[in-house]
């Protein structure tokens, strides 16, 4: 309901303890890490981290829906000409090459990818995926799986959940990351990720006011990033709470 | 009252507060609640925001937030009638938002509803109410056609009103400006509070006003009062009504009950298997297994990819007579390959529960499927929760609706009417037809 008083989900968590950035890069880096699921709320800064943080080698990422078939992922028949030859798809290639495969919006994908990603997040004893053209290709090393999402990780299937050597959660967006908003919106910034779902406004959103204000002014991006109700508001509050003492 | 609040009409209290604090207010929409003394209030203990949350109302939230970020947590005792203090603060705060380029204006509307509520004051011999009225009303668009209702009355009722108005604009001005800020100190609030209520009642005595104001007031945090917004002496006030006792019966549309949303411990896995239907095989060209060869010499489109129809979601008025039980939820997954989404709702009194009873392929237990109360109450947030849900969307109920005391109204049924028809919901009357609806993989609504 939207209920008039703006209360959370039961979903969605109470703000708890801050992230610690630190940790996460440093799980992130470790060669003894393969598999880990970062999840959060939009805008925290989840992805960049998948791909930024510790990577070794090639990078190959993909974005999971609903419609996304599994062999989008181990690999497909192309026709070319005359000829069918086997393309490998992001996750055997990772493998072979012992490369990041990150894998986005992780509980947007079907049953069959969800059924896919069990031998790719298997220990290296056990982790092998054997083509349709009866190749059986195990982990080089330095494969890594890092799959990122909003959900908290009881919603992934129990089989899934219990393949990743880490489950990091990221409430805040990274320092060095909110550190290159303006000064005017930084506090009001780091004020607004804690609030509850429909009102929270994402590091994505300040970064879009930060970018238009030059050429629309701070009310302009407001209402051009927030649109007119939401962006009203957004302006007014900034401008009361450095105005106003 | 409870109503579908677009989200972007919430204001952000919490980017204007001095210090931050990771607990967020709870922003409540005044709209359709006359018996509220004043259609803004702020508690900064509580951490409550009450606005009304609809298009041109941005000025009442914007008077709201700078009581948030300006005014102290609690108004400090006082051995007069606290209304002093609050109108000087109203004006305070006006004030300074006319220097930060953020005046409240009032709609034409809010205007002359002001004005009537001054004229009355005169009426009624309520000189004490009008000047702090007008006091309250300094820094808005309606304080020159407040202060133009004197024009009718003698000139020394005019005076006292315009020397008191004034001499508290100057010192809240000139307090500003010393201090280079854009409002003035809270500390001269309280002088000037004081000195009003010490000078203004027997001047009020002396043209024969009454020194006091014929009404009480309470206040639990900072709120404000006199400028805008529902009369405290409106008639509903005035006779005796109290929080919610008219709301399912006022002109404005009834009330909807405060509704909370629970999820069940969905321990049960559903009888079929996890996921979504598999909807009809499409042709493409790159895949892992061909499946229409005969397509290679046309398109190439040799192979087969399946597309995935969502389950959908299944909302049970479980009010009366309607119940549900474990072969009703297990009948509904079984239907949607287990993938519905099943919720259960009821009410009681003011209060009602929706309850998440399937997801994701698992149910709850049967004891956790016993009704919340016997009564409708939130049918309105229960149908704008369904409304943002996955389709298709199917509403199992007998089409009653009611809002607070389980009472229905005729307002209430045009609201739940137009987010049935918004939300693309459609009406079923039983387990059965909404098992045979998702079965179908039914997407398009009818109306209720």
């Amino acid at each position: 309901m939207s209920a008039s008083p703006s209360r959370r989900s039961p979903r969605e968590k109470e703000p708890g303890p801050g992230t610690d950035w630190g940790f996460i890069e440093r799980v992130l880096r470790s060669p003894t890490v393969r598999t880990a699921y970062l999840w959060g709320r939009p805008g925290m800064g989840k992805t960049y981290a998948a791909y930024h943080v510790g990577v070794r080698g090639p990078l190959y990422a993909l974005t999971l829906t609903e419609e996304t078939p599994s062999s989008e992922l181990r690999g497909h028949y192309l026709p070319r000409g005359r000829e069918m030859p086997w393309h490998d798809g992001p996750a055997t290639r990772a493998m072979r090459e012992g490369a990041r495969l990150v894998v986005n919006e992780l509980t947007h994908g079907s049953p069959d990818v969800m059924t896919l990603l069990h031998p790719l997040l298997e220990n290296p004893d056990t982790a092998c995926l054997t083509l349709p053209t009866g190749e059986t290709v195990r982990p080089a090393a330095g494969y890594q799986l890092i799959a990122t999402d909003n959900l908290p990780p009881e919603d992934l299937p129990e089989a899934l959940r219990d393949r990743f050597d880490t489950i990091l959660e990221v409430r805040e967006p990274h320092p060095a990351a909110v550190a290159k908003l303006d000064e005017r919106l930084r506090g009001p910034a780091l004020r607004s990720f804690t609030l509850e779902s429909d009102r929270r406004i994402s590091l994505r959103g300040w970064f879009s006011v930060q970018r238009l204000m030059p050429e629309f002014g701070l009310r302009g991006a407001c209402l051009a990033v927030f649109g007119p109700a939401r962006g009203a508001h957004v302006h007014d509050a900034l401008i009361l709470g450095e105005a106003l003492n | 009252m409870t109503r579908t609040v677009p989200a972007h009409h919430k204001p952000y209290p919490e980017l204007v507060e001095p210090l931050p604090n990771p607990r967020p207010y709870t922003v409540i929409d005044t709209t359709g609640l006359p018996w509220l003394p004043t259609n803004g209030m702020t508690s900064i203990v509580e951490r409550k925001l009450l606005v009304p949350l609809v298009e041109g109302a941005e000025s009442v939230a914007r008077h709201e937030l700078a009581h948030v970020r300006c005014s102290p947590k609690e108004l400090p005792r006082v051995a007069y009638d606290l209304r002093y203090l609050m109108a000087v603060e109203d004006a305070r705060l006006n004030l300074g938002l006319v220097r930060v380029g953020l005046p409240v204006l009032l709609s034409a509307a809010e205007r002359g509803q002001v004005a009537e509520l001054a004229r009355a004051d005169l009426a009624e011999r309520d000189l004490l109410g009008f000047v702090l009225r007008a006091l309250a009303a300094q820094g808005t668009n309606v304080e020159l056609a407040l202060l133009g209702e004197l024009a009718r009355h003698p000139a020394a009722v005019r005076d006292l009103a315009y020397r008191y108005v004034r001499r508290v604009r100057i010192a809240l001005l000139r307090s500003a400006r010393a201090r280079a800020k854009a409002v003035a100190d809270f500390a001269l609030v309280l002088r000037l509070a004081e000195g009003l209520a010490r000078e203004l009642e027997p001047e009020l005595e002396r043209l024969g006003f009454p020194r006091t104001l014929p009404f009480a007031i309470g206040t639990g945090g900072v709120g404000c009062c006199l400028g805008h917004g529902t009369d405290p002496r409106s008639p509903h006030l005035r006779h005796g009504a109290h929080p919610g006792a008219s709301a399912g019966t006022d002109s404005s549309g009834a009330a909807a009950g405060e509704m909370t949303i629970a999820v069940a411990k969905l321990v049960h896995a559903s009888p079929t298997p996890r996921g979504g239907r598999r909807g009809r095989a499409r042709a493409a060209s790159e895949g892992v297994l061909p499946r229409f060869p005969y397509r290679w010499p046309i398109d190439q489109a040799i192979f087969r990819r399946a597309s995935r129809v969502r389950g959908g979601t299944v909302l049970i008025d479980t009010s009366g007579s309607m119940s549900l039980d474990a072969a009703g939820v297990d009948h509904i997954l079984s239907a949607s390959s287990g993938a519905a989404l099943i919720a259960i709702y009821s009410g009681k009194e003011k209060v009602g529960e929706l309850r998440i009873v399937a997801r994701d392929g698992r149910r709850a237990d049967a004891r956790d499927l016993v009704p919340f109360g016997r009564g409708n109450v939130v049918d309105e947030p229960a149908l704008a929760w369904l409304a943002q849900q996955d389709g298709p969307r199917l509403w199992i109920s007998d089409g009653g609706v009611t809002g607070v005391g389980d009472t229905p109204s005729a307002a209430l049924q045009e609201r739940c009417k137009s987010l049935v028809q918004r939300g693309r919901i459609r009406r079923v009357k039983n387990i059965e037809e909404a098992a045979a609806c998702l079965a179908r993989g039914t997407r398009h609504a009818g109306v209720a």
